[in-house]
């Protein structure tokens, strides 16, 4: 190796040295370029400066920081720890060592052979470690030791480099923060463990009425505070929010507290949060006092109470005469269908009479006309009995009990039966929860849901009806859904009025009062009732009923 | 168990068989290939064999193969392992630093997940050889894996250094790539290339991967033109470049005085040179020349390192990887090289490829680095 290979290593080394700003990339790419140039498998750098300098005694193993290692897995895994290590190994001068005693410390399985120490100065020790000796001409040491020093200040410049840009961040961290402080619509006072105010941001001195000068320095205790409690009483000292953080070393939320500018005569509400921060020994180091301006809201607030407690009211007596009204419109139905019957019943009575008595005097036209006389007459008797049952849902008294609706469905099953003889139900029935209603009634309203079921299904070769329920926090959500002819959801909106038919009479009989009756019952419970279907393809009839 | 299979001529019903054959033995086998750059268009036909028998299969195209000490432009060599090594391909890679730290950062973590205890463990690298930083690539996967593993790897591709396809599974063809496995049980590879570095140095002091822009503040070119004629009194202009690029190649210079050699490919217009590898930013570069190859010491070092590694060479076959600049530099005396490696180290024969480039240590449990002009070699106990 002549002196223009040296010359020429060495500038490419220090090439590589001075193209590094951060410490660690400077570190790894050294002590690659040096493996590069040996072929030794591991390099290691050690730093401590103070550690080289004080070890007087060579037969104690000192620790040393290991700051990287290439090349050794298992040294790599002690990267950032301190390694004790015999000062003979680590401590010297640049030179080549080949006892390998030495290298027993090392954490690894590897035997290596020789280490080429390269002192840094001031800074540190690289170790570049070979499972083989080396050859004894290679002028290793004289190659790499020049470019220590330039490493060495390459990497104080690295320190000096990234020191610096910490403190920028700190300094960028501790203006942002100070921005945010400021900025913030929201007081914030800060006391420190004696209670005097450090800190205190310019919503604060807004809201305080006070300047910076005049708040800094003072305590929770002092006699220029006018804290109002929310009732407008003098607020004892004791309970001022920072005060009361202190006492009790717990957070404080959500605290309100009036207070009177020094001057004025108007109250400002504040709605105030205080958190302890401790030191390490549960002693408050400081409390954070943030607060915000309410005196809009609190005289809002209270406007708006008195509105509702006057709405309450109109509404209360509206509802009261509603319910009159209700009830008196209900006994006047009840009253004039009550009273159509008995006309009625002398219509069909003496339409039966003139027919018996008029034996072979009427001809075929006039029987026809004293027949449709009598069926409009039960016809109508019949809607009457159906509008005197609609009423009676709606007065009935609700007897509440708890109901099992498994056996409601059973027992309305089990009645209808005998009229479905002829036809093929695939019944789907789930558990149903037990509730709490009036049973009469709910089993009304279910026979009614499941007839009709049975009923718009009847075009069905196999018809199928499911019966179900929908657990809600807060209530219960029943279904009968079938595969009958179902109807345009558009007519959904009539579904259940009183005497409100979607299909014809002809097609399927009734009086279109049972789905209104459905409605009042589960009305009556707090309940509501919907449906969804199409033409054609079934029908789903919910309630829902409050737990 | 190994399985070793070679032959000239592309049989699909040969190959059938004795990979079916394979699966008999060994349910979990998986196949190595190495095709040669002029069978590149039967990768297709291997892959849908290797489908058919679901037989898991990695490969590369190599500018040609080596069969019982020969080069053969035509063929195909299966390696056959009795469960198939983990592998995986990598790539393309990024030449932004922050990026292709991430990349092999992946890599070694993937392959670091697959390392299980202390057994012995190659990483065998095929890179595309197009990609022009593999060294850089190497010292950040040493970062990661640093001795968990022996690195072992070559280049693949075309020897007109034209980008081509030259990875494959099962069923992809991809470039630009590496393919990594792991050998398990395996102590690494023997590399040496026997080039003696003369004393007239300069200095690379511009590069940009594998392409040298300016030496000693000069278009790297006209140096390169200088040198030739002050040292070697050879006169390269741009029509004999190529043809005289591998009997010049340069060399960078180590302190352990080795060199790692790069053998100049291409040439641009504007003077700049493209190598076979990386040249880092201000290295120390000189100029080799033909004379100064060492067979003698090439194969001798490789015997003895073969030796230490798996002992005597008798009963093995010998998985080889010679440079393919190198053939190109000394001609015939390349088989006769081969011939004095077999009965050097006394194997049974002599397989493998000729290579782009190869990545090795020159001394067991060295820094691995990325070399050209090198005979890669280990034993393949079939």
């Amino acid at each position: 190796m002549n002196r223009e290979k040296i010359l020429a290593i060495l500038y490419e080394m220090s090439l590589v040295i001075g193209n590094e700003v951060k410490l660690q990339p400077l570190l790894n790419r050294t002590i690659q370029k040096l493996l590069y140039h040996t072929s030794f498998p591991c390099g290691l750098f050690f730093c401590g400066k103070e550690t080289f300098q004080n070890q007087t005694n060579p037969d104690f193993p000192v620790k040393f920081h290991l700051e990287t290692a290439i090349g050794d897995h298992m040294i790599a895994e002690q990267i950032g720890q301190s390694l004790e290590l015999p000062p003979l190994l680590i401590t010297g001068k640049t030179e080549l060592i080949t006892n390998e005693d030495l290298f027993q410390m090392l954490p690894t399985d590897i035997k290596y052979k020789a280490a080429l120490r390269l002192v840094v100065p001031q800074t540190g020790i690289i170790l570049l470690l070979s499972r083989t000796m080396p050859p004894d001409d290679l002028p290793l040491t004289e190659i790499f030791e020049p470019v220590m020093s330039m490493l060495a200040k390459a990497v104080l410049l690295c320190q000096r480099n990234e020191l610096f840009i910490k403190e920028q961040a700190i300094k960028q961290s501790e203006e942002n923060y100070k921005q945010l402080v400021q900025k913030i619509r929201a007081g914030i006072v800060v006391h420190n463990s004696d209670g005097k105010i450090t800190i205190c941001n310019s919503t604060a001195q807004k809201l305080l009425g006070l300047s910076e000068d005049q708040i800094l320095g003072k305590t929770s205790i002092d006699p220029d505070w006018h804290f109002l409690r929310e009732d407008t009483s003098i607020m004892p000292v004791d309970e001022y929010p920072a005060n009361l953080v202190m006492s009790t070393k717990k957070p404080l939320g959500d605290y309100v507290a009036g207070i009177h500018h020094p001057g004025g005569s108007d109250t400002i509400w504040l709605l105030i949060n205080g958190d302890p921060v401790f030191k390490s020994d549960n002693i408050i180091r400081q409390i954070i006092i943030t607060f915000v301006d309410i005196t809009l809201q609190k005289s809002a607030m209270a406007a708006l109470h008195q509105l509702n407690s006057e709405l309450e009211t109109r509404v209360a007596l509206r509802t009261n005469e509603l319910e009159e009204s209700n009830k008196e419109l209900e006994a006047f139905a009840y009253s004039v269908s009550h009273d159509l019957r008995a006309p009625l019943r002398h219509i069909d009575g003496f339409v039966k009479i003139l027919i018996e008595d008029s034996a072979g005097k009427l001809d075929e036209s006039a029987l026809h006309y004293l027949d449709v006389i009598t069926n409009s007459a039960r016809k109508m008797n019949s809607l009457i009995e159906d509008l005197l049952s609609f009423s009676r849902m709606g007065r009935k008294q609700i007897d509440v009990q708890t109901v099992d609706l498994n056996q409601v469905i059973a027992e309305i099953i089990q009645d209808m039966t005998p009229d479905l003889a002829n036809r093929q139900i695939q019944w789907n029935i789930s558990t149903l929860p037990v509730i709490e209603g009036d049973s009469a009634l709910l089993r009304h309203a279910l026979y009614n849901l499941i007839a009709n079921a049975v009923k718009f299904t009847v075009t069905r070769e196999i018809a199928s009806i499911e019966i179900g329920a929908l657990e809600k926090i807060n209530e219960h959500i029943f279904f009968i859904r079938d595969n009958g002819v179902g109807f345009d959801m558009q007519l959904a909106k009539n579904l259940f009025g009183v005497f409100q038919r979607l299909h014809s009479e002809n097609d399927f009989e009734g009086t279109g009062i049972g789905l209104a009756n459905v409605r009042r019952i589960i009305q009556r419970h707090k309940g509501k009732v919907w449906a969804e279907a199409g033409v054609n393809k079934g029908a789903v009839f919910y309630f829902s009923l409050p737990k | 168990l190994k399985s070793l299979y070679f032959s000239e001529q592309i049989k699909t019903d040969k190959i059938e068989k004795i990979i079916a054959g394979w699966k008999q033995k060994a349910p979990q086998t998986g196949v190595l290939a190495f095709l040669p750059e002029a069978d590149k268009e039967n990768i297709p036909i291997i892959q849908n064999i290797f489908k058919k028998e679901n037989i898991p299969l990695a490969g590369a195209v190599f500018p040609e193969i080596i069969i019982n000490n020969q080069f053969k432009k035509n063929g195909i060599i299966l390696l056959g392992f009795s469960e198939m090594p983990w592998f995986q391909f990598f790539g393309p890679f990024a030449e932004s630093p922050e990026i292709l730290q991430e990349q092999v950062k992946n890599l070694s973590d993937a392959a670091g997940s697959q390392i299980r205890g202390n057994v012995e463990t190659t990483l065998f690298m095929i890179f595309d050889s197009m990609i022009p930083n593999i060294g850089t690539i190497l010292d950040e996967l040493y970062l990661g894996l640093a001795d968990r593993v022996h690195y072992m790897g070559v280049n693949a591709g075309s020897e007109t250094f034209k980008s081509i396809p030259c990875l494959f599974d099962n069923s992809s063809i991809i470039q630009n790539g590496l393919l990594a496995l792991l050998l398990k049980n395996h102590p690494g590879a023997i590399l040496e290339h026997g080039y003696r570095a003369p004393a007239q140095m300069i200095s690379a002091t511009v590069t940009h991967g594998n392409r040298i822009i300016s030496i000693d503040w000069k278009p790297a070119f006209e140096v390169y033109q200088e040198m030739a004629k002050t040292h070697y009194n050879v006169i390269i202009n741009k029509e004999n470049f190529y043809q005289n690029g591998v009997h010049f190649p340069f060399g960078i210079l180590r302190a352990n005085g080795e060199i790692v050699v790069r053998i100049p490919v291409a040439l641009e217009d504007d003077g700049s040179l493209f190598c076979v590898g990386e040249v880092p930013a201000n290295s120390v570069l000189t100029l080799l020349s033909a004379p100064e190859i060492d067979i003698e010491k090439t194969i001798k070092t490789i015997a003895e390192g073969l030796q230490e590694m798996g002992g005597p060479g008798e009963n093995k076959s010998l998985l080889t990887f010679y440079c393919a600049g190198r053939r190109h530099h000394i001609g015939k005396t390349s088989v006769e090289e081969l011939n004095k490696l077999k009965q050097e180290t006394n194997v049974n024969k002599i397989f493998g490829a000729l290579s782009l480039g190869e990545i090795g240590a020159t001394l067991k449990g060295g820094y691995p680095l990325f070399h050209n002009a090198t005979l890669v070699c280990c034993y393949w106990n079939d």
